[in-house]
């Protein structure tokens, strides 16, 4: 059974809670132990980092590029979803708030793991559970 | 065979490295692995003292992500920037870990205005394709070789052909500037596909033959019969240079199937319904066709019509290990077939078998310099009534002009001195070790 389950994380404004945490250790859990040398801060300087920022040349590319630019527009259930996140995004324009990006990518979220559910010949199958504590029934109907 | 199961996570603390905001992962039977990461941002926070940009947020979550899921598939990270401005985009960048390199190479994929809501059903896309072709990689066990996304320059090996974009997404040109062209090497390069993804993105596809370490007259008579009947449709190719010949015994190799037909991809019918069976993955593409390939020419990026295609502004003339340039043949002049003879005619001189009877070497230079200073506009049919072994015993080689009729001259030669003649290219300076296969060398 290939099955899509949507975890609602911590806000990034307030403490873990205990629920919050558990579900963290669960979630991580087959990561193992976390490195005590990680680093504390995210910044990090991409060029002395990277070697490469050229189209890469996997035959994966193509494919990739390929499902983005001719994707199917047809399916009116993802597409009135798509919808109604681009009609919250110009809505909200000029507003910079880290509720609306909270709001915008957490619709993004759903969008994506409802529609991002099919069947893969024989060996996969998928379904689609929601989440239950994410409050978007006002702006999406997922 | 094992069963998967996606998890999205929405602000999900990772660690104390912060908080993606939206990452699509899979369960493996070795764990948890991440397939892609997704930032957002009302603006892309011009950098500022205080915040990173979302490129290096995404770096730093990936980083980690590799770290802690021991994963050598490459992961896709998604930055959709400026949402709270009038002009919105979305950047997809492949993160993958550079072997032995302790960095991370970074390719772009998307640079793109996210105008509308079909922009996101092409996110979605695109997402449903990722985890796809994963999960084929993660059931062929093929995690480290073909899934690995190792390419620096334009041109790659992988899977058995030679891959070879021109990307013009990112270019703010005038469509009417210089532009390296595939249709030729579409047409003129065996078993070549071009793979039309947008008007400004193609992406060429060829079986990769070796060169063969044993290059013979035959060898380069083929090469000179292609490029005499380029030359008969009045195209010239405009880069010759013995690194674009591939010379090689005919080899029978099986043609990929096209990549534009019979992709599987995400359909809204298999998002709504759950019900259509998808058969292949790209990792495991079926073969179908075979062809016999015989040595050639490649690169035609320079290629076009005599007299009107122009060669680049930036056309490299000097410094060659492995041609001349004709003296016209400059930044932005217009291509001549002369051109392409005079360094034809440099290589074939070059290549002069080194253990050459007087009658070779006298055959040999007269051919090259008929190469050269042939008339370029008689063709193969206006010389079809001469009897090539008679010009080569009568030492009559000057009535040749047409290079299909020299390249024939070239075989008839190769048949009176033995199959085993070879040739020896001459290159002042170059190092012995140095691949004579451009391809090879520019995929390292």
């Amino acid at each position: 059974m290939f099955a899509v389950e949507f975890c609602d994380g911590d806000d990034r404004n307030q403490q873990p809670t205990r629920d919050s945490a558990s579900s963290e250790r669960k979630l991580w859990a087959s990561y193992g132990p976390v490195p005590e040398s990680a680093p504390s801060e995210t910044s990090v300087n991409l060029e002395k980092h990277t070697v490469a920022s050229s189209l890469t040349h996997s035959p994966d590319f193509v494919h990739l590029l390929r499902a983005f630019y001719d994707a199917p527009s047809t399916d009116c259930d993802l597409l009135s979803a798509a919808q109604d996140i681009w009609w919250s995004l110009v809505n909200r324009s000029g507003i910079m708030a880290n509720a609306c990006e909270m709001t915008i990518t957490a619709a993004l979220t759903a969008m994506l793991s409802k529609h991002l559910v099919r069947q893969v010949g024989q060996y996969w199958s998928t379904t689609w559970r929601a989440h239950t504590h994410l409050a978007l029934d006002n702006a999406l109907s997922l | 065979m094992w069963h998967s199961q996606a998890l999205w996570t929405h602000q999900h603390k990772l660690g104390t490295w912060g908080v993606p905001d939206v990452c699509l992962l899979v369960h493996t039977p070795t764990g948890l692995k991440p397939l892609a990461v997704i930032e957002a941002g009302m603006s892309d926070s011009a950098r500022s003292e205080s915040k990173v940009s979302k490129a290096e947020q995404l770096y730093s979550y990936i980083g980690k992500l590799f770290e802690l899921a021991q994963w050598q598939l490459p992961i896709l990270g998604i930055e959709l920037l400026d949402l709270g401005l009038t002009v919105k985009r979305v950047v997809v960048r492949g993160y993958s870990l550079s072997r032995g390199k302790h960095k991370a190479s970074i390719s772009r994929l998307i640079e793109h205005p996210l105008g509308a809501a079909a922009d996101l059903v092409g996110l979605v896309a695109m997402l449903d394709r990722w985890t796809e072709l994963s999960l084929g990689h993660l059931q062929s066990g093929t995690t480290t070789l073909s899934g690995e996304w190792t390419h620096f320059r334009k041109v790659t090996i992988a899977n058995g052909s030679v891959w070879k974009e021109y990307d013009y997404r990112h270019r703010d040109a005038d469509p009417s500037d210089w532009r390296r062209e595939s249709q030729w090497s579409e047409t003129e390069i065996p078993g070549a596909e071009v793979i039309n993804i947008t008007s400004q993105l193609q992406v060429l596809r060829y079986p990769f033959v070796p060169s063969s370490d044993r290059p013979t007259i035959a060898h380069l008579a083929d090469v000179i019969e292609q490029l005499g009947r380029l030359h008969e449709r009045g195209i010239c190719h405009g880069d010759i240079r013995r690194w674009n010949m591939v010379l090689c015994d005919p080899t029978t190799i099986a043609q990929h199937d096209r990549v534009d037909e019979a992709v599987p991809s995400m359909t809204t019918t298999t998002m709504a319904t759950m019900t259509t069976t998808t058969t292949t993955t790209t990792t495991e593409e079926s073969r179908s066709n075979t062809i016999v390939v015989k040595s050639h020419l490649i690169d035609f990026d320079m290629a076009g019509q005599a007299g009107a295609r122009t060669y680049s502004p930036h056309y490299r003339t000097e410094a060659f290990q492995d041609t001349e340039r004709h003296p016209e043949a400059q930044p932005s002049a217009p291509l001549q077939k002369a051109h392409d003879r005079h360094s034809m005619a440099w290589i074939m001189i070059g290549a002069m078998p080194p253990n050459a009877s007087e009658s070779l070497r006298w055959a040999w230079e007269a051919l090259s310099e008929r190469v050269r200073i042939g008339d370029p506009d008689v063709n193969e049919e206006a010389e079809s009534d001469l009897d090539i072994s008679g010009l080569i015993a009568n030492n009559e080689l000057e009535r040749l002009h047409s290079l299909v009729s020299i390249a024939s001259a070239m075989r008839a030669l190769a048949e009176r001195h033995g199959p085993n003649v070879l040739l020896r290219w001459r290159q002042e300076g170059e190092p012995t070790n140095l691949s004579p296969d451009k391809r090879v060398r520019e995929a390292d």
